[in-house]
């Protein structure tokens, strides 16, 4: 019997992709010395892109319901169910981010960016935590180990990296280079805990896929860490990154669709 | 409160699932959807004896469907409170509140909720309800033709028959407190993931 379904795969990536974001944006804004304008507009960018991540993401959860006309519902049992809080988690988080963009928009500047940047990425953080403990039932065993929760932090830090080293590339390569050595350090850290999730399930077919394509990742990661070294920005990066993502979203489409289902 | 639960034979049960049948039928349930499954469990070992190798096969039949815990995770994890414990303890969906999501099957260590395609909401056993209140028997109960199974208030059956609630490949009864009393067969002593398996996987 399949138990769960590859839209809600992509909802849990997508999501945590734009919290990732929401926090590394943060430490962009502080540490980039591109000039004021062009770091708000490049923030602007990051945002929007974070937020159409998190609606993209949210419909795919509406996607996975057999009955979405029930969808209200959903908030039911916040005291008792994670997946309500859950919910309401990320409909905050979307909220957060409109009245964001929205006051960014009307460049709306005396407004204390700050306090929405402080609660957006609180927010994000307690989402990502109720997400965790959505998954983390009792009854599902291979999911009750330390490598599960651990991609779910690895996945926001990794996705966000690689999207912001998208956005400076070009027009900061000094900065897009630091998050570039973060996303590598990530991506290994993503490797060993794959690897180790792995080792914990029962079931190991299904997986030549998923260990070709970290094979694959880590070739073009040589290069990569060769133009790393040089202080380079090269085209074998793009490569490298796009292979990487692709190895964590496999690595979360094995964790929530081939581990074993419980009986 | 009182809380129903089922008895179950693994000594007698022959698998033959007239219990599964018959709750298809009670219950006008579309093909494929099972709310009363039939485990049908196989293993055995060799030995060496003196030289000589000897094989030691078993086989036994698991007849489940909910357990209408006492402390039911999918009540607890139903982001819509549309699983829910009825007045009469058994635990049961509100069809007007369900959304299909099928979170309740990931909390349900005996996966007994189940996506019904017809309606897209989530459907289990509900103990016969509208026969129990009648002071009847669920039509599994009535339909088992080797007497493997019985139903009633849990504190009589566990009385009657003893408190045995585990048995190879049930998740702990520690994990939501079923009602339920199992009868285990003697193989199913040493049963085990090693030694066994579930031959019967895709009916399930």
């Amino acid at each position: 019997m399949e138990k769960y379904n590859i839209s809600l795969v992509v909802f849990t990536w997508l999501t945590q992709a734009s919290v990732g974001l929401i926090l590394l944006r943060a430490i962009y804004m502080r540490r980039s010395s591109a000039g004021d304008e062009k770091i708000y507009i490049t923030g602007r960018y990051i945002l929007l892109t974070t937020f159409i991540l998190l609606v993209t993401g949210l419909l795919f959860s509406f996607s996975h319901l057999n009955y979405p006309r029930h969808a209200f519902n959903a908030l039911n049992n916040i005291s008792t169910s994670w997946m309500s809080k859950e919910i309401l988690a990320e409909i905050i988080l979307v909220l957060i981010l409109l009245v964001w963009y929205i006051l960014i928009g009307f460049m709306i500047k005396k407004i204390p960016f700050l306090i929405l940047e402080v609660l957006a990425g609180a927010s994000g953080i307690i989402l990502i935590y109720f997400m965790i403990r959505t998954y983390m039932l009792p009854t599902l065993e291979e999911l009750n180990t330390p490598a599960f929760p651990l991609s779910f932090i690895i996945t926001p830090l990794l996705a966000g990296s690689a999207i912001i080293y998208f956005f400076l590339r070009k027009s900061e390569p000094e900065l897009a280079i630091k998050y570039k050595m973060f996303f590598t350090i990530l991506f290994l850290f993503s490797l060993i805990n794959h690897t180790l999730f792995r080792s914990f399930q029962h079931d190991l077919k299904e997986l030549n896929i998923f260990t070709a394509f970290y094979l694959a990742a880590l070739i073009t990661s040589i290069p990569s860490l060769s133009s790393t070294v040089k202080n380079k920005n090269a085209i074998s990066d793009v490569i490298f990154l796009n292979l990487a993502i692709i190895c964590d979203f496999l690595n979360r489409v094995y964790a929530l669709t081939y581990t074993n289902p419980a009986l | 409160m009182k809380r129903y639960g089922f008895y179950i034979d693994t000594v007698n049960c022959s698998g033959c699932k007239t219990c599964q049948v018959a709750c298809q039928d009670k219950n006008d349930l579309e093909p494929g959807l099972i709310w009363r499954k039939i485990i049908d469990i196989e293993g055995g070992k060799w030995k060496a004896e003196d030289g000589v190798f000897s094989e030691y096969p078993f086989a036994y039949h698991l007849s489940i469907a909910c357990n209408h815990c006492s402390e039911p995770l999918c009540v607890e994890s139903c982001p819509t409170q549309a699983m829910h414990v009825t007045d009469i303890g058994t635990v049961d969906i509100d069809k007007d509140k369900c959304i299909g999501c099928g979170y309740c099957t990931w909390a349900c260590p005996y996966d007994a909720p189940r996506l019904n395609h017809q309606n897209g909401r989530m459907s289990k056993c509900d103990l016969c309800y509208d026969k129990i209140i009648n002071n009847e028997n669920p039509s599994c109960v009535d339909a088992c033709p080797m007497r493997a199974l019985d139903f009633g208030d849990i504190n009589t059956l566990r009385e009657k028959y003893g408190s045995n609630r585990t048995i190879f490949p049930l998740a702990s009864p520690a994990l939501t407190d079923p009602n339920l009393v199992i009868r285990p067969h003697k193989n199913s002593l040493n049963a085990s993931d090693r030694n066994s398996l579930i031959a019967n996987r895709e009916e399930l």
